[in-house]
């Protein structure tokens, strides 16, 4: 049983060290656009994010004719609001979440929830719209209210399942956490179709070690958690190897997967870094945005 | 051939198929795991799960520890004798006499080796000691710890042999010839030649099978005691193979203290010694036991008898006179002292003359008639021991001490009032005295005493008063002895008969007679027994002797053995030393008998082989199981995870001395110098900081543990507070690498005093020129300003108060940078000086100072100590005198100074 109060007070904790990226990444933009601002008042707007060259269908009410005038082309006046990106993360969180080695302090599905709230928290600084899927694979809101963040998000589920695709926003940002250590066709089409709404997104990996290595006794008797299969493990060399070699194929697989719905892969082991793995991936996560602009 | 002791443990083996079935097939439950999900396992274990569970090879290797075990406990052995099946029994005719208890444990040794074979041929031992005689039946034992128990139990007899019975026994052909029989045989242990060559000669025809084994390997025995007046004779003789040529004799007391210790050495290629030594009558009396150390048996220690403990003594007295007033009877006090073991008479002369005693004691107010007189004096010459007492009628009589000569006497009297001493005690009595070692009460009162006038040389003073005057005196009459006391044997004179100290001196005059063993035929019991290491024991049995006279005959034997004998009246000695028959010990024996040194048992017992395989073959099995459940190579365990920890573990505990050695240097304070070329400065540095250490012990609260001598280019300079270091000739050229040692030293708080050694008292060219070259090296380090120190300096008041600083010399220059000021709290590291203080600090061997202090003298000196003084606590407590705190007390204190 994950506690919520830890999961807080470890993801503030987390969130407090990390520079809000995505911020700067955002001062960044509107420092290069400054000078370009042609309204009466010198400084920053409240709500202005950006001028947009007009593009046909677009609401024409939206054209600052003075900046078209200006620069000789249809300008559209958008606002930060309209800008800011809706964000879904969602992690899995089956059974195999629960998984947690002798050599790691918690299980995967702790790490994949705290890595959910920091990024929310991250996030809510920069006030995107950040969804968070709950145990029944509801969005609920939680950029205003991270009290929304309740237990409710950490039920497990019997099995993997992906939330229903119309809960999805179009041209949004999506982070998936799972072990994904299941078959993957799903995902493949999950993916696919999200790609066409201009959906994109990261998938990251959250993996023990111990699955990493499977450096388990020699004869020893494994128990799916999921399913309660079980399996006598025996200590050939061969079977370390070729579980590498598994293990590596699928995030292969997976990598492939991302590359061709233009999502991005990352791989997290629950003995990492985890300030580290979250600069790299907010680093990635604001080039992705920038892509978006 | 490979036998089994214990064969029905073999049946174990049978186990091993089931194991291996039990193993085989039925593995071991595996543990149960938790796995996040099978999803990638699932097709690879399918495919590599028909492997084998259990290695065969492990298998194999585990049942063969099991079969070890099992063989282990079957006790298996080599046997190298062939006709084994043809013995009955194993038979062992062993002496048990005294020459075996010397070599006790090659005896156990020999046996427990035939006993072992026996044990594991299955055959049962049969013993016969030679030394029983009175039962000769053997003693028939089943196994090796019996064997051994049996002969624990019966340790060796402190007696030779006669071989009487063994020799019957012998003579049974038939009994032997079936057995495998043994004969450990020491030809000390024979009574006669005779005897022996008995035996042998019927082992020869009879039994030629027979294997004897002597275990004798060496053995230093007395052959015999003799008492001649006051010197004493033993005669002591050895064989076999001695290292060394030494033999200790030692003599203790009855108390068994030692009385008498001393080296004695054979001869080369003599193993006979004669010794002589000459005692006192009174310390040959108290011997009880003469015994050569190291030797542990009964032939080692000789007995003396105890006759001195019933001594025949007399008193003279007035049979009528016994009751009346008994505490003021001058023989009460006497007969109190005597121990009553003695045999004491209290009756008129004649009587006591009648009965040969060998002491009498004359006590106070004893009347004789002449003819007692005459008598007494005859029984003196012939060797009596007559002790006397002083009364008021004594100095009326002129042949005071038996010898027709005339003494003139007075009576002296003391503890009057109007005497001029009135307490005198009686003085120490000298070493090696008859007195010695007596303590002498407090209050003891002398009244009066006797005083002879005439005082011949012959006359020996046992006891005097502190004022030297005689209170007990002896003298040789012809063979025998008077002793005077200069006191009455009662209270009247003076109250040293109520004294515990006279029971103790009436002990020891005791030991001054002669006693004439006078052996009766009286029946005397057997008090002690000696046993076979030659110590005294309480006897099991009670032994008589129907006859003491038999003692003198007897050698000890199964019905009279070594002891001490015991009636009313003696106390006899049997020893075995002096009445041992030494014919046998170097008389050839027949060629023709074998006679081994040792047994070499046939058999070759694997127990122990056996359990070492086992033992390694548990610590592979400790490994394999590592290696394999672990699934790592030991290789990769040292490479990947924890070598650096490996060697920083290892690095550690290899310097962890040197870090000790460094820790002393931290935790406590040092005085250092630096070395310099000349010896003798250096000698002098050292000398002149030790006592200064000595002075800042005795007078601060500063405790430096010692003086350290630094050479600059090599040692670590940091944990020392203060460095002296002296100028003298060489030139100060040093590499970059001690400039900054020295640098960083400084400008950590470090401080050392520049001592420019000159040959003069007053400055001179030399000096100036040596100054030179110190300001070349501060500039190298970074000072530049050195200025005269002023009047205010901390330095002049860190601990005394000072208004110059002198040492040897009194040059009144002394030089301070003033340079870092800030960064060291305002305390100078760098003080230049001329007066050579070590110089006067030091010391010689006797304590005297090295050197003299000019011009000041003394006083100078102790201005330089203070110096000294100051100096290490400015270094340990800097400008902390300079506070404003201090400055009121200082004041005041030089107010007083003008």
């Amino acid at each position: 049983m994950i506690f919520l109060q830890n999961l807080f007070k470890t993801s503030d904790k987390i969130a407090n060290l990390l520079p809000s990226l995505l911020a700067d990444s955002s001062l960044l933009l509107k420092n290069i656009l400054i000078g370009l601002h042609s309204t009466r008042f010198a400084g920053k707007g409240e709500n202005f994010w950006q001028f947009k060259e007009y593009n046909q269908g677009e609401n024409i009410n939206n054209i600052d004719w003075r900046k078209s005038a200006s620069s000789n082309k249809l300008l559209i006046k958008q606002n930060e609001k309209e800008i800011a990106k809706t964000i879904y993360l969602f992690f899995d969180k089956s059974l195999s979440m629960n998984y947690r080695s002798d050599i790691v302090k918690h299980n995967k599905l702790f790490y994949a929830a705290l890595l959910t709230l920091t990024l929310c928290k991250l996030f809510c600084k920069n006030k995107e719209e950040v969804f968070i899927f709950n145990s029944k694979n509801k969005p609920i809101n939680c950029s205003n209210n991270l009290n929304n963040f309740n237990e409710n998000f950490l039920k497990n589920i019997r099995e993997h399942s992906f939330p229903d695709l119309n809960y999805f926003k179009e041209q949004s940002l999506c982070i998936f956490f799972s072990d994904f250590l299941y078959d993957n066709t799903d995902l493949k089409e999950i993916l696919k179709k999200l790609k066409n709404r201009k959906i994109l997104g990261h998938l990251i990996h959250v993996l023990d070690p111990m699955e990493k290595d499977l450096s388990l006794n020699f004869n020893t008797l494994l128990k799916d958690m999921e399913t309660n299969e079980t399996l006598l493990l025996d200590n050939s060399k061969n079977l370390i190897n070729s579980y590498k070699k598994k293990l590596s194929n699928l995030q292969s697989e997976l990598g492939e997967i991302c590359i061709k719905s233009g999502w991005k892969y990352s791989i997290f082991y629950t003995n990492d870094d985890i300030t580290k793995f979250l600069l790299n991936l907010s680093k990635t996560i604001s080039l992705n945005k920038q892509q978006f602009i | 051939m490979i036998n089994f002791a214990n064969i029905p443990a073999l049946i174990g083996l049978i186990s091993l198929p089931i194991i291996f079935y039990i193993i085989r097939f039925y593995p071991p439950t595996p543990k149960q795991k938790d796995f996040s999900s099978l999803f990638l396992l699932k097709d690879i274990i399918s495919k590599s799960s028909s492997k084998s569970k259990f290695p065969i090879w492990l298998l194999i290797f585990r049942l063969l520890i099991c079969m070890l075990i099992i063989l282990f406990f079957s006790d298996p052995f080599i046997s190298n004798s062939k006709k084994n099946t043809e013995v009955k029994n194993y038979i062992i005719i062993a002496d048990n006499s005294w020459s075996i208890a010397n070599n006790w444990q090659n005896f156990k040794q020999i046996l427990n080796k035939i006993s072992l074979e026996a044990e594991s041929n299955g055959k049962e031992v049969h013993i016969y000691l030679t030394s029983f005689s009175e039962k000769f039946e053997p003693t028939i034992l089943n196994s090796n710890n019996a064997v051994l128990e049996f002969i624990n139990n019966n340790p060796p007899l402190p007696q030779q042999t006669e071989r009487k019975s063994i020799n019957e026994i012998l003579l049974k052909n038939n009994y032997f010839k079936s057995s495998k029989v043994f004969f450990i045989f020491s030809n000390l242990d024979s009574i006669s030649k005779k005897a022996q060559t008995k035996t042998l000669e019927i082992i020869k025809e009879n039994n030629p099978a027979i294997e004897i084994i002597n275990p004798i390997k060496k053995i230093t025995f007395i052959d015999n005691v003799v008492f001649n007046n006051e010197t004493l004779e033993i005669n002591i003789k050895r064989k076999g193979i001695y290292n060394n040529n030494s033999l200790i004799l030692k003599i203790s007391g009855n108390q068994s203290e030692i009385l008498f210790k001393k080296e004695y050495f054979f001869k080369k290629d003599i193993n006979e010694i004669q010794i002589k030594e000459t005692f006192p009558l009174e310390t040959i009396n108290q011997f009880f036991k003469i015994s050569i150390l190291n030797e542990n048996h009964a032939g080692s220690s000789f007995y003396l008898d105890d006759i001195r403990k019933n001594l025949s003594i007399g008193i003279v007295a007035e049979t009528d006179s016994l009751d009346e007033k008994p505490l003021l009877s001058p023989t009460y006090y006497l007969k109190k002292s005597l121990n009553k073991s003695h045999k004491i008479l209290v009756s008129p002369t004649k009587d006591l003359l009648k009965n040969n005693k060998s002491l009498i004691f004359l006590p106070s107010n004893s009347k004789l008639t002449k003819n007692d007189y005459k008598n007494l004096k005859e029984w003196v010459s012939n060797g009596g021991v007559l002790i006397r007492f002083a009364d008021n009628k004594i100095v009326a009589q002129k042949d005071l001490y038996f010898d027709e000569k005339i003494y003139y006497q007075t009576l002296r009297k003391m503890a009057t009032e109007f005497s001029l001493r009135n307490t005198l005690s009686i003085n120490t009595f000298k070493k090696n005295t008859l007195f010695d070692n007596l303590s002498i009460p407090d209050d003891l009162i002398f009244k009066k005493q006797l005083l002879t006038e005439r005082f011949d040389s012959d006359i020996l003073v046992l006891a005097s008063l502190q004022d030297q005057s005689p209170l007990i005196t002896m003298k040789e009459v012809d063979k025998g002895k008077v002793i005077l006391f200069h006191v009455t044997s009662n209270n009247e004179w003076s109250n040293l008969p109520l004294s515990g100290l006279f029971q103790d001196i009436i002990n020891r005059l005791l030991l001054i007679t002669k006693v004439r063993k006078n052996k009766n035929s009286e029946v005397m019991i057997l008090k002690s027994k000696v046993n076979s290491f030659g110590e005294l024991t309480n006897p099991i049995k009670k032994y008589s002797l129907l006859n003491s006279l038999e003692l003198n005959k007897n050698a000890p034997s199964f019905s009279t053995p070594a002891g001490i004998y015991e009636n009313e009246s003696l106390s006899v000695a049997l020893n075995l030393s002096g009445n041992l028959n030494t014919e046998t010990y170097y008389s050839e024996i027949d060629e023709k008998i074998l006679i081994k040194n040792d047994y070499k048992k046939s058999i070759f017992k694997l127990k122990r082989y056996i359990l070492i395989i086992i033992f390694i073959m548990f610590f592979i099995d400790m490994l394999i199981n590592i290696i394999i459940k672990k699934n790592f190579i030991f290789k990769n365990f040292f490479k990947s995870t924890n070598l650096s920890l490996f060697v920083s573990v290892l690095f550690f505990t290899l310097t962890i001395n040197i870090n000790a050695l460094g820790n002393d240097n931290y935790n406590k304070v040092f005085l250092a110098y630096i070395k310099s070329s000349d010896q003798l400065l250096n000698k002098i540095a050292y000398s002149g900081l030790t006592s200064l250490q000595k002075y800042l012990t005795e007078r601060t609260s500063v405790n430096p543990a010692g003086v350290k001598e630094i050479d600059i280019t090599q040692d670590k300079i940091f944990f020392y507070p203060l460095i002296y270091w002296q100028i003298s000739k060489d030139i100060i050229n040093f590499d970059d690498r001690t400039i900054d040692k020295i640098k960083n030293y400084l400008n950590s708080g470090g401080m050392i005093l520049f001592d420019i050694i000159s040959q003069n008292r007053s400055n001179n060219i030399d000096d100036e020129d040596k100054l030179e070259d110190l300001k070349t090296l501060f500039s190298e380090l970074g000072i530049s300003g050195l200025f005269q120190i002023n009047s205010n300096h901390t330095l002049s008041k860190s601990y005394y108060l000072l208004d110059k600083y002198p040492g040897r010399y009194d040059n009144k220059i002394l030089l301070i940078d003033t340079d870092n000021l800030e960064y060291n709290d305002g305390v100078s590291s760098i003080i230049v000086g001329y007066n050579h203080w070590a110089g006067a600090w030091a010391k010689d061997k006797n304590n005297y100072p090295l050197y003299q202090a000019v011009p000041g003298g003394e006083r100078q000196r102790e201005l330089s100590i203070r110096f000294g003084i100051n100096l290490v606590m400015y270094a340990l407590t800097g400008n902390y005198k300079s506070d404003q705190i201090h400055n009121k007390s200082i004041l005041q204190r030089l107010e007083r100074k003008k």
